[in-house]
C-alpha cells in the first residue's frame, strides 16, 4: 500500500472515525483505523462493535493499492501535528508503516497489513455491512438532524430492565418519519416526512452513540440528504462520504402515544426567550438535584420562582397568554430548560391538565415534550 | 464477706458447671478479678514463658486468714455468695467459688496471704489438688498466688496451649481488658522480669486508653457520657482509620464486667456503621451500667456472655448513644495512615456528652427506677427525640468552617477520586463515597421536614416479581411513600413504581425494587422508622454517581459544593471514607523535605 493524500482531508476523516475507535479494546484490533487505499479513494473504518463508522476521501493519489490497521489514537494524533500539505503513507516490511509530510516523519507499527499476510481482511477486521443501493429512508439532513438533537437530550442515563430508553425510537410509517426519547420522568417526541421511503413499516431503537456521531460531523459534510438504511440488528446512515453504523437495541420502547396527554384544559403561550430566563433565574438558587421550580400561573403572568432553605429565594414574572384560572405547578427546572434549548420557534405552548398530570409543552411545529411535574410527600 | 464457706448444694446447682481454666490467660483473669474482689489498690502480675512456666499476682487487698486458706482452695468455697438470691444481684467479678480450687487442681498452686489483723503471712500449697499443711511465713498484706506448671499433668491440655509469645498476648489482653474498667487501682504486667504495662492507680480512663490504645490514638478518640435512669454508659470510640476487621480492640463492660456478646458486638456495629466501614470493628472503650437484677451474666462459664431482662431497651440506647456521640466528633478529614501523625498530633479530643433523657440521672440516680420489662420499650419511644439518630445535633455542630468551594482545579483521577488542593495541603475524594453521603443527608433533611421531593414518573417502572414479594411489598408502601417511592401492584406478579426522589435521578427502578425487597425480608418485624432509615441507606447509594463514572467539570463542581454542606461528611453510608486529606507536612516528609 502506497498514497499520497491532502493532509487536512485525511486529519478530517480520521476525527470522523474516531469516535468508533475501542478506547478499551477487548480485541487490540477494535483499537485500530483500518485504512484501505484502491482505485483513487482511501477508505477509513474503525469500529467499537456498538458503532462502525466508515469515511470515504476521493481523489486520492494511488500508487499502490493495499491496507493495513493502524493503532488509531496514534495515526489521529500524528496526522494532527505533522506540518504539510499532504502527507505520503506507504507499508514497509516487517510490519512498519511509514508516514511522510514534509519534513515530518513517522514510522508506525502495523497491526495488521496487506503486506506479508495469506490472511483475509475479512478474518481479520470485524465485518461492517456495505450499504445496499436501496436506501430505508431518505430525508431531508438538516431536518433529520433537529429531529436527533430534539429528542436525544431526553433519554434515560442508565440502563433500564425492562425498556431500552437509554436509545432514541425510531418509527417509520409510510412517509411518516418519528422519532422518541424519554427517561420515564419526561418525553420529548417529533414528527417529520421523510422524502423518499422505501414503503416498508420500521421501529427500532437507536444507539445514542451512533446519533451522536451523526450530530457531531453530519453537518459538514455538504449534501442535503440523508439516507437511513436498516440492516440485520443495525442502522446505517449515510450522510455524503460518511457511512455510521449503529447496533439496534434489544428490549422494549415504551408506549409513548399513551403518555402524551390528548386533551387540554389550560393552554398557555409564552415567549421562549423569556421563560428560559426566568427558569435560569430561579435554577441559580437550585443547582442541586432536588432541583424544583414554581410556576404560578394566572391570567396574563407566570410567576416562576424557586426557594432553598440554605440560600434563599428568587422569582421572576413574564407575560403569558392564557386567560384561565390560576394554576400552579412544580417542575424540575433543568427538564424544563432542556427542552426549551432545543425548541423550534420564538413562542412555546404549555399544555395542562391539572398540576399533578403531566404537562404538555409544544415546542414547535409535530414537536411535543412531556414533562411530569414534581410532587411533595407525604 | 471475707471468711470463707461451703456454698449450700441449692446455690451449687444453680451455677452452671464449666470449665473455667483453659489457658494461662484465664488464670490471670481469675486471679486479678479475685484481687479486685479483694479490694486491692496495687496489684502485679509476672509471668515467665507466657505464663506456661509461671504465674503470680500479688495484690494489696484485705487478704485470707490463715484457718480459711484450705476452703479457699476448694470447689465452690467463696466469700461472695450466700444464698440463692444472691445470684440475682452480683456485683462482685467472680461469684461461683471454683476458681481457686480449678486452678489448684491444674497446676502447682503457692498461696500466700496475710490479713490486716493477722501478724504473720499465711501460706498453703496445692499440687495438681494435693493440699498440704498451712504454714506460717513471713509477708506483707495482700495475697500472693503463684501458680507454676500449668497442665503439666494433663499432657491433654498442655498440648492445646499455643507458644508463649501467643499466652503472653493473650494474658496481656486480660490485664489490659480489667485495667480499663477498675479505676482506682494500678495494674504493672511483668514478662521475665521485663515491664511491659502500667497504669497508676490514679490515672483515669483516658490516660488507661493511651496506654491500651496508645496515647496518640487515645488523644482522638471522642468521648461519650450518656446518664439515665435506668442505663449509664461512657466510652471512647477511636477515629475510623484505626476500625479493624475483628473485633480486638473492642471492650465492651457490663458493670465493670469485660463481656463479648454476639448481639452486644452487633449494636455497636449497628452505632458505628456510618463511621466505620462496615465489616469493621471499632476501638472502642464502652463502659454500661445497669441495675445487676437486671442482667443475666451467668450464662457461660467464663461470664464473657449477657442476657438482658429488656435487651432492646440496650441495644437501642446502645446504637443512639454512639451515633449522638459520633455525630460530634472532631475527624474532619481522614488521615493517610503512616503519613498522619503529624495532624494527629493535632487533633483534639472532644466531649460528646449529652443527656439521655430529659429527666437526667446522676450516677447515684442510676439504679433507682428500674423499668418494668414491658414498659421498657414504651419508656424509649416516648423520649421526645427517639426516633432518628440525633437529627437535631446535627445541624448545628461545631464543625471546623469547610473552605470555599469552587476554587482551583479538580483533577479526575479513573474517573473515581478527585484531587484537589485545600488550605495546607490536599484533599483526595471518592465521588461515589461522597455522592452517597450528600444523598444520605439531603434525603434526610428532607424526610425530617417532612417534605421529599418526589418525581412522579410518565412511564411507570414495571418490575416482576413474586406473588408474596408483592404482598411484602405492599405491605410497607406506605413507609416507602413517606421516602417518595410510591409503588403498587399491577397485575399479581407485578409492582409498578408510580414515583421516585427527585433527587436520584440515576436510580434505576428494577434495582430500587430488590432493594426495597431485600429490606422487607430482613427487617420483618422492624418498626417503620427503621425500615425508612434502611431504605435511606440503600438509595443514597444506589442514586449515586459510581466509580468510574465520568463526570464533568461542572458536575464535579457541584458535587464538591452539595459536599461542601453536610454536617457529616467523613464517611458514605456504609462508613468507607469520602475524603484523605495530605498535609504540607505529610508531602514534605513523603519527599524527605524533613
Amino acid at each position: 500500500m502506497h498514497f499520497c493524500v491532502d493532509r487536512i482531508a485525511f486529519r478530517d476523516a480520521l476525527q470522523r472515525v474516531e469516535m468508533a475507535i475501542d478506547r478499551k479494546p477487548t480485541r487490540p484490533i477494535l483499537g485500530g483505523v483500518l485504512v484501505q487505499a484502491q482505485d483513487d479513494a482511501l477508505i477509513l473504518l474503525a469500529t467499537d462493535l456498538e458503532i462502525a463508522v466508515r469515511y470515504r476521501i476521493g481523489d486520492v493519489q494511488v500508487e499502490q493499492s493495499g491496507w493495513a490497521v493502524l493503532p488509531g489514537k496514534e495515526l489521529v494524533e500524528v496526522v494532527k501535528d505533522v506540518e504539510s500539505e499532504t502527507v505520503s503513507v506507504q507499508l514497509q516490511a516487517e510490519g512498519r508503516c511509514r508516514l511522510e509530510a514534509g519534513e515530518d516523519q513517522c514510522e508506525l507499527v502495523t497491526m495488521e497489513s496487506s503486506v506479508g499476510s495469506d490472511l483475509d481482511l475479512k478474518s481479520l477486521f470485524p465485518e461492517v455491512p456495505v450499504l445496499p443501493d436501496q436506501a430505508s429512508a431518505a430525508v431531508d439532513k438538516a431536518t433529520f438532524l433537529q429531529m436527533v438533537s430534539s429528542t436525544r437530550f431526553a433519554t434515560s442515563r442508565v440502563q433500564d430492565s425492562r425498556f431500552a430508553t437509554e436509545g432514541v425510537l425510531f418509527e417509520l410509517n409510510g412517509s411518516e418519519m418519528t422519532l422518541v426519547g424519554t427517561d420515564g420522568r419526561r418525553l420529548a417526541c417529533i414528527r417529520r416526512e421523510a422524502l423518499e421511503t422505501s414503503g416498508d413499516k420500521q421501529r427500532s431503537v437507536l444507539l445514542p452513540k451512533v446519533l451522536d456521531q451523526i450530530l457531531r460531523f453530519g453537518q459538514d459534510e455538504a449534501v442535503e440528504e440523508l439516507q437511513i438504511y436498516f440492516l440485520d440488528s443495525q442502522v446505517g446512515f449515510r450522510i455524503g462520504n460518511l457511512e455510521s453504523f449503529g447496533r439496534v437495541l434489544d428490549g422494549e420502547f415504551p408506549n409513548y402515544d399513551n403518555v402524551i396527554p390528548k386533551s387540554t384544559k389550560h393552554l398557555i403561550r409564552a415567549h421562549r426567550e423569556g421563560l428560559t430566563k426566568k427558569l435560569r433565574l430561579a435554577s441559580h438558587l437550585t443547582q442541586d438535584a432536588s432541583s424544583v421550580v414554581r410556576l404560578q400561573i394566572s391570567e396574563d403572568s407566570m410567576e416562576v420562582s424557586a426557594e432553598h432553605e440554605g440560600r434563599g429565594r428568587a422569582s421572576g414574572s413574564l407575560e403569558v397568554d392564557y386567560g384561565g384560572n390560576g394554576i400552579t405547578a412544580q417542575f424540575n427546572p433543568n427538564y424544563l430548560l432542556d427542552g426549551l434549548k432545543v425548541a423550534h420557534g420564538e413562542q412555546v405552548e404549555l399544555h395542562m391538565e391539572e398540576a399533578s398530570r403531566p404537562a404538555k409543552f409544544v415546542l414547535g411545529e409535530d414537536f411535543t415534550y412531556v414533562v411530569m411535574p414534581l410532587t411533595h410527600f407525604p | 464477706m471475707n471468711s470463707i464457706q461451703l456454698l449450700p448444694p441449692k446455690v451449687v446447682d444453680q451455677i452452671a458447671a464449666g470449665e473455667v481454666v483453659e489457658r494461662p490467660a484465664s488464670v490471670i483473669k481469675e486471679l486479678v478479678e479475685n484481687a479486685l474482689d479483694a479490694g486491692a489498690k496495687n496489684i502485679e502480675v509476672r509471668l515467665q514463658e507466657g505464663g506456661l512456666r509461671s504465674m503470680e499476682v500479688r495484690d494489696d487487698g484485705c487478704g485470707i486468714a490463715a484457718e480459711d486458706l484450705p476452703l479457699a482452695v476448694t470447689s465452690h468455697a467463696t466469700s461472695k455468695l450466700r444464698k440463692p438470691e444472691d445470684l440475682d444481684a452480683i456485683a462482685t467479678m467472680g461469684f461461683r467459688g471454683e476458681a481457686l480450687a480449678s486452678v489448684a487442681s491444674v497446676s502447682r498452686l503457692l498461696l500466700t496471704s496475710k490479713t490486716a489483723e493477722a501478724s504473720h503471712a499465711s501460706q498453703i500449697r496445692v499440687d495438681f489438688g494435693r493440699g498440704q499443711e498451712v504454714r506460717e511465713v513471713a509477708g506483707v498484706q495482700g495475697t500472693r498466688v503463684l501458680v507454676e506448671d500449668l497442665f503439666a499433668e494433663l499432657p491433654g491440655r498442655r498440648k492445646f496451649l499455643k507458644k508463649a509469645a501467643t499466652e503472653l498476648s493473650h494474658c496481656r489482653a486480660w490485664v489490659e481488658r480489667l485495667a480499663l474498667s477498675h479505676q482506682g487501682v494500678g495494674f504493672r504486667l511483668f514478662h521475665q522480669q521485663r515491664l511491659l504495662f502500667e497504669v497508676q492507680a490514679d490515672e483515669d480512663l483516658d490516660r488507661r486508653c493511651g496506654a491500651v490504645f496508645g496515647s496518640g490514638l487515645a488523644e482522638r478518640m471522642v468521648k461519650i457520657e450518656e446518664r439515665g435512669t435506668y442505663l449509664s454508659l461512657e466510652a471512647r470510640v477511636g477515629p475510623p482509620e484505626s476500625a479493624r476487621r475483628d473485633a480486638g480492640r473492642v471492650h465492651l463492660y457490663l458493670n465493670g464486667r469485660w463481656v463479648r456478646d454476639a448481639r452486644l458486638l452487633r449494636a455497636v456495629r449497628e452505632g458505628v456503621r456510618e463511621f466505620v466501614e462496615s465489616g469493621h470493628y471499632p476501638t472502642l472503650y464502652l463502659a454500661m451500667a445497669l441495675p445487676p437484677e437486671r442482667a443475666d451474666v451467668n450464662v457461660h462459664p467464663q461470664k464473657l456472655e449477657v442476657r438482658f431482662r429488656d435487651s432492646n431497651l440496650v441495644f437501642a440506647s446502645l446504637v443512639k448513644a454512639l451515633r449522638r456521640g459520633l455525630a460530634q466528633a472532631p475527624w474532619a478529614t481522614r488521615q493517610v495512615g503512616e503519613l498522619g501523625s503529624e495532624a494527629e498530633a493535632g487533633g483534639r479530643m472532644r466531649s460528646g456528652s449529652s443527656s439521655f433523657s430529659s429527666s437526667m440521672g446522676t450516677a447515684s440516680q442510676v439504679w433507682e427506677r428500674p423499668l418494668a420489662d414491658s414498659s421498657g420499650q414504651a419508656a424509649m419511644e416516648s423520649q421526645p427525640d427517639s426516633a432518628g439518630p440525633a437529627e437535631e445535633d446535627r445541624t448545628s455542630l461545631p464543625f471546623p468552617p469547610r473552605e470555599q468551594e469552587g476554587l482551583g482545579p479538580i483533577l479526575s483521577v479513573a474517573n473515581t477520586f478527585l484531587v484537589r488542593e485545600v488550605p495546607g495541603g490536599m484533599e483526595i475524594l471518592d465521588q461515589h463515597a461522597l455522592h452517597e453521603r450528600v444523598n444520605l443527608e439531603e434525603l434526610r433533611r428532607e424526610i425530617r421536614q417532612g417534605q421529599v421531593i418526589s418525581q412522579p414518573l410518565l412511564i411507570p417502572a414495571l418490575v416482576d416479581v413474586g406473588r408474596q414479594e408483592l404482598a411484602l411489598l405492599l405491605e410497607r408502601s406506605e413507609t416507602f411513600r413517606r421516602l417518595g417511592v410510591e409503588i403498587e401492584a399491577f397485575g399479581e406478579t407485578t409492582l409498578a413504581i408510580r414515583a421516585v426522589p427527585a433527587r436520584l435521578e440515576r436510580l434505576q427502578a428494577d434495582k430500587l425494587v430488590m432493594d426495597l425487597l431485600d429490606l422487607a425480608r430482613e427487617h420483618r418485624q422492624a418498626s417503620p422508622e427503621n425500615l425508612q432509615e434502611e431504605a435511606l441507606y440503600r438509595m443514597a447509594c444506589r442514586g449515586a454517581v459510581m466509580a468510574g463514572d465520568r463526570l464533568d467539570e461542572a458536575a464535579l463542581r457541584g458535587l464538591l459544593q452539595r459536599g461542601a454542606k453536610l454536617p457529616q461528611d467523613r464517611t458514605c453510608a456504609h462508613g468507607r471514607p469520602v475524603r484523605v486529606f495530605l498535609s504540607l507536612a505529610d508531602l514534605e516528609k513523603a519527599f524527605h523535605r524533613r
